[in-house]
């Protein structure tokens, strides 16, 4: 058998994405444990050991002597095609063990786009698509991630989900499996039942759903008394004492993310009202600076990565900043380590951390504007000016820089072609100073800017919001494009065709899981990679099902509209949401959690934490 | 003042999964070990300064070997007497050190590099075993890759780069082959080139998972004067 795999590896690309056997990989005796996790990421190696969620999940679970958690990444095309030619299930890393084996098959679900490969994963697992299909024998399917707050749209294909942070909630949660095994009170039915009281646990097979007649949601309905009518999402308490990853698996190939992640807060005081992240991971906590130092020291010494990105929503508004980078800095120039800060605000970026994060080496600094007018990101609650994003691009300019990158998005709700060309006149603004700037270094200045399509998520102030038809996003791409009529400005944008997809998905309902089983049926998967979307594909397929992607995308909602998603709580409250709707309309913005508590609701779920003046002990 | 550096030379082997790791990844791995190891090397001097290392003739993606060589610089004078332990410890257990010392010789001096090919297959029987030797005794051209013909692809006579090649059966349904090839860089041979010669001359099929698997593992390593390299 070990020899079979061999053969099959070297027709393959990339075979290190297959092997298992890296440094720092799990390795326990499989008969010494009583629960048997495999995380599957449902994208490709590179991508999933990027994940820093599974590693701390990872790391959570493996803490516990009595569960072992293996890992699984989506096969690429090539390696699908020799299993499903030699009729080889999909199996985990650590141990080789077919999917339909284990005990507990987790799957993150961090964007809409691979749901399609979720399905495909769980086929070549050889585990029945449909949680009502399955027996006693087959695994419990969870899922989890920020996809999990509107999991509608894949209800089907799951047992259960876990809502909100997983690190200690996966660890209760297989506990419970491994006691009603135990004292044989187990059976799939008993045990999802038992799991939906636990807090953070939605069982889609628990709750009936019915429909009005124009299409909406009527009533999500628990099919026993002793199931909560919704579910509250679980959050670390203390996210000092959150389990962090200090001795991560060692990936054998390049990833995306090579390096040590250090996360410095949970949650963003911001609220972009676009954001969902801004919204889910409420409320805001923060780590303590000395704990963050001597976790980077650890991680170090057990990796040997040269990098250290420190990472959250909103890095540069985390409190110890200047405490943690002056901590860092003691020792990680010696050890020819640089400081990424990825998520920096343009108006809190300074000579000092520019200097800081360019001791060893420099990338590419990036800043997110958002909009191109001020009405406009007052609209969005960007809460940043011209004057800001210019200052910002002027320190990194002084201190040697010619290049910055700019983000963007558009279809923002009340967008006007002025706040398109708005962007272009933006990016000039940044080209004139650079030659304004006395210390200026040689050359050309060079301004990127990405433009993304705005995609209307669950749990925003912009959830009821219609999106773009895909006629006017492609419009707008070219009025902008058009706008764009300097050669120092590089403009890249995404196709409207894939988030318009996102859409359906983001905010769809569990009509939907008919489209998807039938998108596994036809073979699709890997939507996140242009190479594999077929978008002609797409609408084929929902026009076959029956369904008007119109209807999830491109429809406004009546403020009063029960949500697919109205059945889970995430802490910050509807009536926050809908108040923030309204300013957005009336292009009033909303102060920081910094500067005053604005009353999202998410103090309710508690937490030790900096920000929330109101939270309950 | 720029510290004073000298060259150590790290002899690995890397076996089992390990020979699925390309060279660019190997150079990965081999730098975090290093560091994990606490084994500070020189490092590039540019704008990107990251570790120096210099691998010997790497062995291709799918092949074991047992004698791969790495040399870094490392302080002068540096005791290295506990480097191959710290390295063993910090390497993924399919790479393990060998030996770490000061070398005399230099990469140039590799000539040629020896590997035995383990096949299993029913095709393989004592006729089958000479007829892999008599093959090798006249010009064999395989399918190599290049950049000067435009299909990406030109026919080569691997037979003027093979010293030597011997194939016979170990056990029912199992051959070994060892040969002595070229790994000087223009004259270059990949072991692989053997398989897929026999594969074409002899009309098996080697390469399908159902029937046939095979192994290959580099043995040994020869400088020019057919000394053992080190």
């Amino acid at each position: 058998m070990m020899f079979y795999k061999d053969t099959l590896l070297k027709q393959v690309l990339k075979p290190g994405r297959y092997t298992g056997g890296e440094f720092g990989q799990v390795i326990k005796d499989p008969s010494k444990v009583d629960c048997r996790w495999v995380f599957a990421f449902p994208d490709t190696y590179e991508i999933g050991m990027s994940n820093l969620g599974v590693r701390i999940l990872y790391g959570a679970l493996n803490a516990e002597p009595d569960i072992y958690c293996e890992r699984t990444y989506a096969p690429w095309v090539d390696m699908e095609e020799q299993l499903e030619k030699h009729g080889i299930p999909l199996t985990s890393h650590e141990t080789g063990m077919p999917l339909s084996e284990f005990d507990i098959v987790g799957f993150t679900l961090q964007y809409e786009l691979c749901y399609t490969n979720v399905l495909n994963m769980l086929k070549l697992g050889k585990i029945p698509l449909a949680s009502a299909e399955r027996g006693e024998d087959d695994p419990i399917v969870i899922g989890g991630g920020p996809c999990s707050y509107n999991p509608e749209p894949i209800a089907d294909f799951f047992d259960v989900f876990s809502i909100g942070e997983g690190e200690v909630a996966l660890v209760d949660f297989s506990k419970l499996y491994i006691k009603m095994k135990k004292n044989g009170t187990y059976s799939r039915s008993a045990f999802l039942h038992e799991a939906a009281k636990l807090p953070g646990f939605y069982v889609p097979s628990l709750y009936d759903v019915s429909y009005n007649e124009d299409g909406t949601v009527k009533a999500y309905t628990p099919v026993y008394g002793d199931v909560p009518a919704k579910v509250t999402k679980r959050i670390v308490e203390d996210f000092n004492t959150a389990f962090y990853p200090d001795k991560p698996v060692m990936p054998y190939i390049e990833c995306v993310q090579d390096r040590i992640t250090l996360e410095i807060m949970r949650g963003c005081i911001r609220g972009c009202r676009f954001c969902q992240a801004g919204m889910i991971y409420r409320p805001v906590r923060e780590k303590d600076p000395a704990l963050l130092n001597e976790q980077a020291r650890r991680t170090f010494e057990n990796t040997g990565y040269d990098e250290i990105s420190l990472c959250s929503l909103s890095t540069s508004d985390y409190t110890g900043l200047r405490e943690l980078t002056n901590g860092l800095l003691s020792w990680t120039d010696d050890n020819m380590i640089s400081l990424t800060l990825p998520s920096l605000r343009a108006d809190s970026f300074t000579d000092e951390l520019m200097q800081k994060i360019s001791s060893v080496r420099t990338s590419t600094l990036t800043f997110a504007p958002e909009a191109g007018t001020q009405r406009l990101r007052d609209v969005i609650n960007k809460n940043l000016t011209e004057e800001e994003v210019l200052r910002a691009c002027r320190v990194a300019f002084s201190n040697g820089k010619t290049a910055v990158k700019l983000y963007f998005m558009i279809g923002h709700p009340t967008e006007t072609d002025e706040d398109i060309k708005g962007i272009a006149e933006l990016a000039k603004t940044v080209i004139k100073s650079f030659y304004e700037l006395d210390d200026r270094p040689k050359g050309k200045p060079q301004v990127t800017i990405s433009v993304a399509c705005f995609i209307p998520k669950p749990f925003t102030a912009f959830q009821w919001e219609p999106q773009d038809s895909l006629e006017e996003y492609r419009r707008k791409q070219k009025l902008l494009g058009s706008c764009c009529d300097d050669r120092r400005i590089k403009y890249n944008y995404h196709d409207a065709d894939g988030s318009l997809i996102e859409a359906v998905l983001a905010r769809g309902d569990r009509r939907l899981c008919a489209v998807m089983l039938e998108a596994c049926r036809r073979g699709m998967r890997f939507d996140a990679w242009s190479e594999y979307f077929d978008f002609d594909k797409w609408m084929r397929l929902f026009s076959d099902c029956g369904i008007d992607p119109a209807f999830y995308a491109n429809r406004r909602r009546r403020d009063d509209e029960i949500m697919p998603w109205d059945v889970i709580d995430c802490g910050v409250s509807k009536k926050f949401l809908l108040s923030e709707k309204k300013k957005a309309y009336e292009g009033k913005t909303t102060q920081s959690c910094a500067e005053g508590c604005a009353g999202c609701g998410a103090n309710s779920l508690g937490g030790v934490n900096r920000w929330c003046p109101l939270t309950k002990k | 003042m720029v510290p004073a550096y000298e060259k150590i030379r790290i002899a690995f082997q890397k076996t089992g999964n390990a020979k699925f790791i390309s060279h660019l990844d190997l150079d990965r791995t081999m730098k975090t070990a290093l560091t994990r190891a606490g084994i500070k090397v020189e490092h590039t001097h540019g704008f990107n300064p990251r570790p120096y290392l210099v691998f010997s003739l790497p062995s291709s993606v799918g092949t074991e070997s047992l004698c791969e060589f790495l040399d870094v610089n490392v302080a002068e004078g540096s005791d290295i007497s506990g480097f191959r332990e710290r390295l063993n410890v910090n390497l993924p257990d399919d790479i393990a050190v060998t030996d770490v010392y000061r070398p005399e010789t230099d990469f140039k001096r590799i000539k040629d590099a020896e590997y035995r090919l383990t096949v299993v297959s029913p095709l393989m029987d004592g006729d089958m075993c000479e007829r892999i030797n008599e093959l090798f005794r006249s010009p064999v051209f395989v399918e190599k890759r290049t950049k000067k013909t435009e299909s990406g692809f030109m026919d080569y006579d691997i037979q003027p780069y093979i010293r030597s090649l011997v194939c016979g059966l170990s056990n029912p349904g199992e051959a070994v082959i060892t040969t002595v090839v070229s790994a000087e860089n223009a004259t270059y041979i990949n072991p692989e080139y053997i398989i897929k010669a026999i594969c074409k001359y002899l009309s098996v099929d080697l390469t399908d998972p159902e029937n046939s698997v095979y192994n290959i593992v580099r043995t040994a390593v020869y400088g020019q004067n057919g000394e053992i390299f080190r």
